[in-house]
């Protein structure tokens, strides 16, 4: 384990300095000069020429590399052009309420999506099959955005039943503000035992955690299905048959472990999958997360700030593709060898 | 004494029949079926598992066919062996044999283990961890585990080479249990089986003492079984007939690959007693003939 721990380490690591080449370069690519960006548009020369300094724009491009590097690992990921705040503080900002809803997201695709492949694969070519499959390739090609406007305007418009937007309402900040532990405004309410926001947050929380979790849980079901229906026709399954185990039993005590390797992968695509659909939901859904950051440094050409969304993205991509390929390895003992 | 009798019984995948109106008794001695792949011998190695409804016929179990029978008394009966490649690549070799076993019998693994010639400490081990021959001695282990009066055992030396495929038909051999053995080779047969059956396309085509068999076969297709293969020192094998053609689907199913083919292989040959054995053939007696 030791040994294919650090073999995993070695790929991550190398991932992630790929992608801190990748937004050094977007950095430089995209349009428009970051010292106007930054000294605006009515910038005298001098003052253009302060913040080329500033940036070391006038470095050559090695030196430029290496100081962002050493910037990034110190823990300087620059100042967003925006909001004039350190890109790292912004980002804490915005992250952990991202982190709310794809966490509630892929908790609540799991929940559901592992038992009901489970069902589909129990009750293969028959009426519960058809039913998990029709409606998780449903949920799977809707496009986001539509499913979004969709419930909102059913839900929270016309039946009134959830909030319109937000993560929870404001006039709470007031009248029963919430200390702050985590910045995840739902676990800090429970730890805190602020119920006032924790049943504001859940609230605000349904919509926005179904849309994210539609994909998600579609692809999961319909790939713990697939890899049960795989296990089942395994010699070894045929073994627990002859020895008089009941098909229920077989799928539950043997074959759903090993189902589980790649749908534990999965989990980790459909993570990164759920950051980027959960940016547009942020958008509709009015959600003061990474989404709704991103999206305003993009309108603003803000690139320190693309930059440093992009790579932490990035690192939480590698971060649960490390997660799961550990897991794979306690699931599925070959996964080492590998 | 029969414990397992397949009696006309058919067999298929989604309605489509690949195992025709074959009747089938396992007797004491061993029993053998023979034939190349597709032939249909895991269809109905896996009818007498009880694995696979027929499509017609019926699978007896003593004096109750398969359905009415006692489960749990049936499942400790009959046991299969597979490849060794059928062991749960995840589960550690104690817990891949322990799989049958009730929790208060768990002590008896490493006896098991012993029993198939495997040291006890191999059962903290992984399959992947083994050798091929020693995995295949814990697919045996495994099966006996339960205490079966009947192995049926679904080529279980075909994946290994010749020194490995000898010592575990000792072991098969040693066993005080009856057996099915499926497999295309014709030399395992001939070790563990008293009669055998010939299957082509999901008929049987001959059967009778394997010895008889071997030596002097009835059918055209046995006689090529046994002249495919290699013999040291020998002449090279010979390939009789069109060994590509698929089955007939009318008349002798043989009869598109028969060197012996006459008018007559357009009607379809009943099984009848030739020599001592059953054979499906117009021909049976010009085979033997020579």
């Amino acid at each position: 384990m030791p040994r294919y721990l650090t073999r995993r380490l070695g790929q991550a690591f190398l991932v992630v300095a790929g992608v801190v080449a990748l937004t050094f370069v977007i950095m430089r690519v995209v349009p428009g000069d970051p010292a106007v960006a930054f000294a605006g548009p009515k910038a005298t020369p001098e003052q253009l020429a302060a913040a080329r300094e500033r940036f070391g724009l006038d470095d050559p491009l090695p030196v430029q590399l290496w100081n962002y590097v050493r910037d990034l690992v110190t823990g300087d990921w620059g100042t967003s052009l925006r909001t004039r705040q350190p890109v790292l503080d912004d980002l804490f900002q915005a992250f952990p309420a991202s982190l709310e809803l794809v966490g509630a997201a892929l908790l609540l695709a799991i929940v559901v999506g592992v038992p009901v492949g489970v069902l589909a694969a129990r009750y293969k070519a028959k009426f519960p099959d058809l039913g998990v499959r029709v409606t998780s390739m449903l949920v799977v090609s809707v496009p986001v955005f539509w499913l979004a406007l969709t419930l909102q305007t059913v839900f929270a418009g016309h039946l009134d039943w959830f909030p319109v937007a937000g993560e929870y309402d404001r006039v709470l900040d007031t009248t029963s503000p919430l200390t702050l532990w985590t910045n995840i405004t739902i676990v800090d309410a429970l730890i805190t035992g602020n119920w006032p926001i924790f049943t504001s947050t859940l609230e605000h929380l349904v919509l926005p955690t179904l849309v994210v979790a539609a994909y998600p849980m579609g692809v999961i079901a319909q790939m713990t299905r697939a890899a049960l229906i795989e296990e089942a026709g395994q010699d070894h399954t045929r073994l627990e048959r002859a020895l008089g185990f009941t098909e229920t039993s077989i799928l539950t005590r043997f074959s759903l472990r090993p189902a589980l390797g790649p749908v534990l992968s999965l989990i980790a695509l459909v993570f990164a999958y759920a950051i980027v659909n959960g940016f547009l939901v942020e958008a509709v859904f009015n959600w003061p997360g990474l989404g709704r950051y991103a999206v305003q440094s993009i309108s603003h050409a803000d690139t320190p700030a693309i930059a440093g969304v992009t790579l932490l993205v990035a690192v939480m991509y590698v971060v649960a593709n490390l997660v799961v390929d550990v897991l794979q390895g306690v699931v599925d003992p070959r996964a080492r060898a590998r | 004494m029969t414990m397992l009798r397949a009696e006309g019984v058919t067999l298929g995948y989604g309605g489509t029949p690949v195992v025709h109106d074959v009747t089938l008794d396992i007797t004491e001695g061993g029993v053998g079926l023979i034939g190349e792949s597709g032939s249909g011998k895991t269809t109905l190695a896996r009818a007498f598992l009880g694995l696979l409804t027929p499509m017609s016929g019926n699978i007896w179990y003593g004096d109750q066919t398969l359905k009415k029978a006692d489960q749990r008394r049936f499942r400790k009966d009959v046991q299969p062996v597979f490849q060794a490649e059928a062991l749960d690549p995840r589960m550690r070799i104690g817990g891949s044999v322990a799989e049958g076993l009730s929790r208060g019998e768990r002590h008896r693994v490493p006896e098991l283990l012993r029993q198939v010639g495997l040291a006890p400490e191999l059962a903290e081990r992984r399959p992947h961890q083994l050798s091929g021959g020693q995995r295949q001695r814990v697919v045996i282990a495994r099966a006996l585990a339960v205490g079966p009066r009947l192995l049926i055992l679904d080529e279980p030396t075909s994946a290994l080479d010749v020194t490995v495929q000898a010592r575990i038909l000792d072991l098969l051999a040693s066993l005080d249990t009856e057996r099915l053995l499926i497999t295309h080779n014709l030399a395992v047969v001939g070790r563990l089986c008293r009669t055998s059956h010939v299957l082509f396309a999901g008929r049987v085509v001959e059967a009778g003492p394997t010895a008889e068999l071997l030596d002097r076969p009835a059918h055209p297709y046995t006689l090529a079984l046994r002249d495919a293969v290699p013999k040291l020192g020998g002449p090279p094998p010979v390939a009789r007939g069109r060994t590509e053609a698929r089955p007939a689907e009318t008349g002798c199913p043989f009869r598109l690959r028969c060197p012996l083919a006459a008018a007559a292989c357009e009607r379809a040959p009943a099984l009848r007693e030739v020599a001592g054995r059953q054979v499906a053939c117009h021909r049976a007696e010009d085979v033997l003939g020579g």
